[in-house]
């Protein structure tokens, strides 16, 4: 039956209006938010980001200094090379004749300065049979965790991050300062509060990222490497909140029981309430200006093992405010740091406001639409030549055909 | 390290009228009216347009040159514009090897893509642009300017020719002879030629 | 001409035509128009056979109507040579006149065309080899007479043929009718296949002719072939004035002329009809052989009055008669009983194989003289031919030898009033019945009776001006309306139109020179002959040194 519009839209007009009366509210608490950062000095953050009372129900960024702090970008090198890696899957469809799945790793590596050069490339790989579980024999038993979904997305990640190892070393000049980039948190936020098995968590941590972030760190020792990952348009609120614990005049009981995780009933927490990072930086900074270097408190990053902790920084692009994670190993070294944040302002230059290596690994890595339906086509094609049926599920063919 | 010996690129496409070469290299194409031999057996094509394009045809080319002083410096600042573009060769099959010479006219079979496109020597393009057959198949080509071709095609094979001043009256003659009742074209096109 | 054998330059390829109109045959890109003249031969070689034919027209064509309007950039040498051939282009319209078959056999001989070469049929300029099997290499039977336009070859006319009819030839005052004539008559001694008598006019033939063009002497037939050419003459006064050798001075006596010879001699002497036949009244009275000395002894218009009334013919006619044969009085060759018999003289020339010439002396002026002096002769010799060769059909005595008697001023003898009571018309008419042909020259072909112009079997015709001369030379002719083309385009020196028995087709030649470089030998002795009459003896060549002085 086709929507009732008039309803609707009688619901999205009180939506509208009681939107308008928040937004001005939120201007007001957003320009108060922002005095709050510049005025929060480093001691007192510190001080109140450690001990006991520093226990939360939020997530805050912990900053190294005050919250309110900006640098200007360092010149870049006159030979660099920003690198990076994407990937893009067809999720295992139980609606095809056979289960599989497809992971596409694109990637780029951008040569720039006297000997300017680009490679391009992109390597799929099917995930089936096997290759589509995890499997674990313990004592108690035989583990076996199907391989489909957000889990997929995770192992993506992972193969994101492990191929960029091998393509350093390959295509990326050693003299070089080479920046490798990735899109997206480096925390894997999918892992939070899920009730994963621990298999889950053991395959993606100790098996997968935590290995591939220390041969890079192997690397790093030997050359001038830095990794970064990229957010755009981030939604986190972790910097805000460390305002929010700066501002509190509760302790850590008290707030425990009466704010929520996202929303403070009380003044002046209050102030910080659905503001995001990102608001508050578009403020602070101007562009080409980072912020301060926070890390993460995510338990997530606990297991990555150490050196790898995640710290960020927001930057203002002249574009946007991002967010650019990286690990600890990286962000302690002054002049990686300064690396990652002249090279990635460089590079959202180039890309008109978006990083070019991210952007061009993107395109290899990405499966259009066409090319979905072309795998099904050849993934039919093989079942058919070996004489299997492959008639799909009536599911499927009813998802695609409006039957009256 | 270059392609191999001369090569051009790539067949792409192909049917048994036209075909279209990919160039290794980007910019990197012999130019308009020469004469390319493709595959094995070999296939002679008459390259009627060289284009310059996205790679993707989804992804549209943006102007990125604002605050270059040069061209080049676009290219030195986007390295991977390299290979995100490519030069592409639309060509006319004219010819094919029959009984061991170059013989102008249609191919029993087209070229296969990814059949490798190399420059057409100098004898083989001669015997061919100097063909009777040759002037007719362009002239009755559904070209959108079949004369221009013509005329960049002889001038390229006069200047390549041992002899190009015959090969030049040999093939004016033939042309003269397909448009014998097309005096004002065939005038145009003469002049262009010496 | 065979289809083995080298062929000329390849000019083009027959595009189309018919049998009446002739083919026309494309240029190759490459052969100039201006490089091919009207009447040009060529061979095609068509798919079973071997044409042989003449360029009637030469023409420019297109293959694009709008060329006029937007020409092609000629002032390019690249654009011009292109566009020359394959847009414009020339063409020729080519008379196809003999075919040949495909083998040539000895006995095979080239044969009139009745049909035409298939399309695309390749063009080649005729080659030297392909002129010798149309017109024959010089030989005993024909005769080297010159060389087709832009060629070398020769062409020969088969004399034997020649002299089987009676032969014109044509042309305007000037374009050399009497040197072609001269050039005939060497053909004819020198085969030696008839004997002529010629009526020199102007004194050409016999002894040295003068060369008006070049400005010198020409040798006679008499000094090229000496003992086989008898001179006579009406005038032996100029005859010896001359240093013409004169074997026989001609007399004829009154009692040789006849009323028709007056008949003949009416327009020459502005006679009326009346008094023409008043001719036959009076050898009536006076009786034959005696009537004109008769007439010519009254004396005094009184007498001739008389005579009239007695034998009742008008008077004024008779008058007149009589006032206009007198003129014969002056003539000194007439005398009223020759000395000798003339005709027999000629006769036993002409029977040993000697070519006899008669010179008219002073009186080759005298129209009347030369008409009367010819006829009177030639209906003499002509009866004597016909006793003879009747009576060598019933089984008594040798058929006498051909004759060729050879006339100038032909026209006055065979025009259409006269043609009919004339013994030339008569012998036109006759064909070679009693072996004897005419060579007619004349400068108004069209003056001639049409009837014996169509039986004329050889014409040699030099530059014609008049349209209607040009009609009566070519009426009856194949391919009239090509072949008209082609004469009015004659030089007016030394060229002629050969067409008739003697020539297998139509052909232009360019005459051959009478004693090129001074030199006769040639005409004496030609190549093909062994030996040939040899060199003058030196009693001969004394003989001519006597003369010169």
């Amino acid at each position: 039956m086709s929507l009732n519009l008039g309803k609707t839209a009688q619901q999205i007009e009180g939506f509208a209006h009681s939107l308008k009366g928040a937004q001005n509210d939120r201007s007001r608490r957003l320009s108060e938010a922002v005095d709050a950062m510049r005025r929060a000095a480093p001691e007192e953050v510190r001080a109140k980001q450690s001990g006991p009372a520093a226990q939360r129900r939020f997530l805050y960024a912990v900053a190294g200094e005050g919250l309110g702090a900006s640098h200007p970008p360092k010149s870049a090198p006159g030979n660099f090379c920003v690198l990076s890696v994407d990937g893009s899957h067809i999720d295992v469809d139980r609606h095809m004749p056979a289960a599989c799945a497809l992971v596409n790793i694109g990637g780029c590596v951008l040569r720039y300065g006297d000997d300017p050069d680009a490679y391009l490339y992109n390597e799929p790989s099917l995930y089936s049979d096997d290759r589509l579980y995890l499997t674990e024999q313990t004592p108690e038993g035989a583990t076996e965790i199907p391989i489909e979904g957000a889990i997929l997305g995770l192992m993506r990640t992972v193969e994101e991050v492990k191929a960029l190892a091998p393509l350093i070393r390959d295509k990326a000049p050693a003299d070089a300062p080479t920046l490798a980039l990735l899109d997206g948190s480096l925390i894997l936020w999918a892992l939070a509060g899920q009730g994963y098995p621990e298999l889950v968590r053991t395959e993606i941590i100790q098996r997968g990222l935590t290995p591939a972030l220390d041969a890079l760190r192997e690397m790093s020792r030997r050359r001038v490497l830095a990794l970064a990952a990229y957010v755009s348009l981030p939604r986190s609120r972790e910097a805000a909140n460390a305002l929010r614990l700066h501002l509190c005049e509760f302790d850590s009981a008290e707030c425990k029981r009466v704010c929520r995780p996202r929303r403070s009933p009380h003044s002046p927490c209050s102030m910080v309430n659905h503001l995001l990072d990102r608001e508050l930086f578009e403020e602070l900074l101007a562009p080409g200006q980072r912020s301060c270097l926070f890390s993460t408190n995510s338990s997530i990053v606990d297991e990555y093992g150490r050196g790898h902790r995640i710290c960020f920084y927001y930057l203002h692009t002249g574009e946007e405010v991002a967010r650019v994670e990286m690990p600890e190993w990286v962000a302690l070294d002054k002049a990686l740091l300064s690396l990652t944040h002249t090279l990635i302002l460089d590079q959202t230059r180039r890309g008109m406001g978006y990083p070019v290596a991210i952007s061009e690994a993107h395109e290899q890595a990405v499966i259009g639409g066409g090319d979905r339906r072309t795998f099904r086509e050849l993934v039919d094609r093989s079942l058919v030549r070996r004489g299997m049926s492959i008639s799909g599920s009536e599911k499927s063919r009813s998802k695609r055909m409006a039957w009256v | 390290m270059g392609p191999a010996q001369g090569r051009i690129g790539e067949v792409v496409e192909a049917s048994s009228r036209r075909c279209a070469v990919q160039c290794y290299r980007l910019y990197e194409s012999p130019p308009l009216g020469a004469l390319a031999r493709v595959g094995d057996p070999p296939v002679y094509a008459l390259i009627t347009e060289v284009s310059t394009e996205a790679l993707d045809p989804g992804r549209p080319v943006i102007a990125r040159g604002e605050d270059a002083a040069t061209v080049e410096e676009v290219y030195r600042s986007n390295p991977q514009l390299d290979k995100l573009l490519c030069t592409r060769l639309r060509c006319l099959i004219v010819g094919h090897l029959r009984d061991g010479a170059p013989v102008a006219g249609l191919p029993p079979l087209p070229p296969k893509i990814h059949s490798f496109a190399h420059p057409c020597p100098a004898d083989e393009a001669e015997a061919l642009v100097s063909s009777p057959d040759f002037a007719r198949l362009l002239l009755n080509s559904d070209l959108p300017s079949p004369d221009e071709v013509i005329v960049a095609c002889l001038r390229l094979a006069g200047r390549q020719a041992a002899d190009g001043q015959g090969l030049l009256h040999r093939a004016g003659n033939a042309l003269a002879r397909e448009l014998s009742d097309q005096v004002p074209r065939l005038n145009a096109i003469l002049r262009r030629l010496t | 001409m065979s289809v083995d054998g080298p062929l000329g330059e390849p000019l083009g390829m027959v595009v189309e035509g018919s049998l009446s109109r002739g083919v026309e045959v494309r240029l190759n890109p490459g052969v100039s128009v201006e490089e091919i003249q009207e009447g040009v031969y060529v061979t095609i070689k068509g798919e079973r056979r071997l044409f042989f034919g003449m360029v009637t027209d030469v023409s420019l064509g297109s293959s694009d109507p709008r060329l006029a309007q937007s020409p092609p950039d000629v002032s390019d040498p690249f654009i011009a040579r292109i566009v020359s051939g394959a847009v414009t282009y020339g063409a020729l319209s080519v008379m196809p006149m003999l075919t040949m078959p495909p083998v040539l056999g000895d006995e095979e001989k080239p044969q009139p065309a009745k049909t035409v070469p298939a399309h695309f049929s390749i063009t080649h300029r005729a080659s030297q080899r392909d002129m010798e099997v149309v017109f024959g290499k010089e030989d005993s039977s024909r005769f080297y007479i010159g060389n087709p336009l832009d060629m070398e070859a020769q062409v020969c006319l088969n004399v034997e043929e020649l002299v089987k009819r009676s032969t014109g030839v044509f042309g305007k005052s000037g374009t050399g009718k009497t040197f072609l004539t001269r050039l005939l008559l060497v053909g004819i001694l020198q085969r030696d296949v008839a004997s002529s008598l010629i009526f020199d006019m102007h004194n050409e033939y016999g002894w040295a002719g003068q060369d008006t063009d070049r400005n010198r002497q020409v040798q006679g037939l008499k000094q090229l072939f000496q003992s086989k050419v008898s001179v006579f003459s009406l005038d032996p006064e100029s005859s010896i004035r001359r240093g013409s050798k004169m074997d026989f001075e001609v007399q004829v006596g009154y009692d040789e002329v006849e009323p028709a010879d007056v008949e003949l001699l009416r327009q020459t002497l502005n006679l009326s009809e009346v008094a023409a036949a008043a001719a036959y009244d009076l050898e009536r009275k006076f009786g034959r052989k005696k009537w004109l000395q008769a007439f010519l002894g009254l004396a005094g218009r009184q007498e001739v009055y008389e005579l009239a009334n007695e034998i009742g013919v008008n008077t004024a006619a008779l008058a007149t008669l009589h006032n206009r044969l007198s003129q014969l009085k002056r003539y000194a060759f007439m005398k009223p009983r020759a000395l000798d018999d003339s005709v027999k003289r000629i006769l036993e020339r002409l029977d040993q194989g000697v070519h006899v010439v008669l010179e008219f002396g002073r009186y080759g002026s005298n129209l009347s003289a030369y008409i009367l002096v010819a006829n009177l002769l030639t209906r003499r010799i002509h009866q004597r031919y016909v006793q003879r060769t009747e009576a060598a059909e019933g089984g008594s005595g040798a058929a006498p030898r051909p004759l060729v008697i050879c006339i100038e001023e032909a026209h006055r003898f065979l025009n259409p009033n006269i043609a009919s009571q004339t013994i030339f018309g008569d012998i036109a008419r006759e064909l070679r019945k009693y072996n004897v042909t005419l060579m007619v020259i004349d400068q108004r072909p069209s003056a001639i009776d049409s009837e014996v112009m169509s039986q004329i079997g050889t014409k040699v015709t030099c530059s014609l001006d008049d349209e209607r001369d040009v009609d009566a030379t070519l009426s009856g002719a194949q391919g009239r309306r090509e072949l008209r083309s082609v004469l009015q385009k004659l030089d007016p020196k030394q060229q002629a139109l050969v067409f008739g028995h003697a020539v297998p087709l139509p052909v232009v030649v360019r005459i051959r020179e009478y004693g090129a470089g001074g030199s006769f030998q040639d005409l004496t002795r030609p190549k093909w002959q062994e030996g040939g009459y040899g060199p003058p003896t030196d009693e001969e060549l004394d003989e001519q040194l006597k003369a010169l002085d």
